[in-house]
């Protein structure tokens, strides 16, 4: 586990989750949730801390798109995943490139491929794309989709909240048992197969509690 | 003598980026469409220019002319039936982004790889560095003006095409590399040519030196041209060459270390100026460290399979997870990111190209320069458009 690597710049962050990852296993030390707001000051604290931004990728999954931003370290390697989910409805994100100016172009790449939309961009104009294009080609069908928690795994999770536990319940009994406590407004209504959508659009929204587990 | 058309004094404000750069430009200026199509773009980018005099207020990549969405190509075949692409996002480095892809997919899966095809893969993405770096060096001084240069290095970087078509078949997209060691084995006569190889390049960089390197009209057109400040590449995520020619000693080999990259000894040439002439030297003293390289590792090569038993198939599927995994490129680095679903197509594969960020702080980095020094800054970004625009 990577998870000796300095992480200060994580302290008193609003996080929906902090996870420490295995880097032999998914090539990341650390990956963190974050409510779309928070992202702007997560981004500040990474550029203090002197990283630089990998890429922007965006995973379609069926509880919205997953903006996931990769970050690594010039001295201290060790890659950083910074986590949005944002609802195919709605699909909106603070613009980060008054902080990281190479996220200006990876921003307006996602723009074209998925249709985000980054707010506070200078110039969100389409990059890679005809500028008429009306299509976003990486745009899943609905019936293509799969559960986040299918596809990515949470890690080592040491940071949690009831909106996390919601998106992750039936994948990771262990870690839903040990949180059973603090999260139990979420367990209870991750049931059935649909409900983790509603879940992540109401304690998602309104509180982002982040309850410390370790 | 009729009145003009209406559609046609349209055309002629130019397109969508044009008419929004000209619609924020000042009175007395020229803006100017460099490219598509324009000798010193290397493939098709387009930088719209507004100029006062020869200097550049303001520069605007327009990009997309080479797009070709490999990354919804991959959501659409299996793992195995997408490696043909990697030979074709950059096609001066195809080996590193083989290993790039490959690398992703061994750690989704947890597939081990020989020693032997660690070696082998080593070997044949240092040959390909160079015959990179050599086609650079020819293109860049013919930017620069200089006519002879790219014969010589055409003429090396012909040996290494001829070594590298032994084991893959190809000269140029090579699609080599398989999930868990590489296609074929090398051969004799290829480890025989390496080993000629290797003393005959050495030979050969006093000469580039002499002919090219210590020319002044080269260190005039290059020293203090082009400034990239350490600080400016960490905010637009440079890499390769470019931060190394702005002094910062990263290299994936050895800060992300990946294979049997920890074996050689050889160093990571820097240089602290952080001009044109800092990432050109970066370049060439690159070469000679990959020589390096190949020297131990074609001395070491351990016998054994090259590709481990019951490596994946068309149609395999690896379990659902997701997989970042990284590499140096000859312009930097380069990342995949996979998602899996445990079916057998990737569930989203996000390519991350060195030249896409390294390119990135051009609009930054020119204003204000001269329109023949952008040639020169351009140049010594190491464009590989198909690169940028995947």
């Amino acid at each position: 586990m990577g998870s000796s690597v300095n992480a200060s710049w994580l302290h008193g962050l609003d996080v929906v989750a902090s996870a420490a990852m295995s880097r032999e296993k998914t090539g990341l030390v650390r990956a963190v949730f974050l409510e779309p707001e928070a992202l702007p000051e997560a981004a500040a604290r990474l550029d203090e801390a002197g990283y630089f931004l990998e890429d922007l990728s965006v995973v379609d999954t069926s509880e919205g798109f997953l903006v996931v931003y990769h970050f690594d370290h010039f001295e201290t390697p060790g890659r950083v995943a910074l986590r949005v989910l944002v609802p195919h409805e709605r699909p909106v994100v603070p613009s980060i490139s008054g902080v990281f100016s190479g996220a200006d172009w990876h921003e307006r790449e996602c723009r074209d491929f998925f249709g985000i939309t980054f707010t506070g961009h200078p110039n969100l104009i389409p990059l890679l794309l005809p500028e008429d294009s009306d299509i976003h080609p990486l745009v899943k069908e609905e019936s293509a989709r799969k559960r986040l928690a299918e596809l990515i795994p949470p890690g080592d999770v040491e940071k949690s909240s009831a909106a996390f536990e919601a998106l992750f319940a039936p994948l990771a009994p262990p870690e839903a048992e040990a949180e059973a406590k603090e999260g139990g407004e979420g367990a209870p209504g991750s049931r059935p197969e649909c409900a983790p959508r509603e879940a992540k659009a109401d304690p998602g929204g309104e509180k982002p509690s982040p309850e410390s587990a370790s | 003598m009729g009145t003009l058309d209406p559609g046609f004094t349209e055309m002629l404000s130019g397109d969508f980026y044009t008419r929004r750069l000209a619609s924020e430009a000042g009175e007395s200026t020229l803006v100017l469409n460099m490219g598509p199509q324009h000798p010193s773009t290397h493939g098709v980018l387009r930088v719209i220019i507004e100029l006062d005099g020869e200097y550049i207020l303001r520069a605007e990549p327009v990009l997309g002319y080479l797009h070709r969405m490999h990354e919804k190509m991959a959501e659409d075949r299996t793992y195995i039936q997408y490696l043909p692409n990697m030979g074709r996002v950059d096609y001066l480095h195809a080996m590193a982004w083989n290993w790039a892809y490959v690398g992703a997919v061994e750690r989704l899966a947890g597939i081990e790889v020989p020693e032997r095809a660690e070696y082998i893969r080593v070997i044949v993405t240092e040959l390909n560095r160079i015959s990179s770096h050599l086609v650079w060096w020819g293109a860049y001084l013919l930017d620069l003006g200089a006519f002879t240069p790219i014969l010589y290095a055409f003429e090396d970087r012909e040996i290494i095409l001829d070594l590298l078509q032994i084991p893959t078949g190809s000269r140029l997209t090579y699609s080599y590399f398989r999930p868990g060691g590489v296609a074929y084995d090398i051969n004799e006569e290829f480890l025989a040519g390496l080993k000629t190889f290797i003393p005959y390049m050495r030979g050969r960089l006093p000469m580039y030196r002499d002919l090219v390197t210590d020319n002044i009209i080269l260190k005039g057109r290059l020293e203090k041209v082009g400034v990239i400040p350490l600080e400016m590449c960490r905010r637009y995520g440079a890499t390769g060459p470019v931060v190394r020619g702005s002094g910062k000693r990263y290299d994936v080999r050895i800060a992300e270390p990946y294979s049997v990259y920890g074996r050689f000894s050889f160093d990571i040439p820097t240089h602290s100026d952080g001009d044109c002439m800092g990432r050109y030297l970066v370049r060439m003293a690159e070469i000679e460290q990959s020589l390096a390289i190949l020297e131990q590792a074609a001395e070491s090569i351990p016998p054994g399979p090259h590709l481990v038993k019951g490596a994946p198939k068309v149609r395999w599927k690896p379990p659902a997870g997701e997989a970042y995994f990284a590499v140096e490129g000859a312009r930097g680095k380069i990342g995949v990111h996979l998602v899996s679903d445990g079916t057998n197509t990737p569930y989203r594969c996000k390519l991350r190209a060195p030249g896409f960020s390294n390119m990135s702080l051009f609009a930054e980095l020119s204003r204000g320069v001269l329109l023949a020094d952008a040639v020169a800054i351009l140049g010594s970004l190491d464009l590989v458009i198909p690169e940028m625009d995947r």
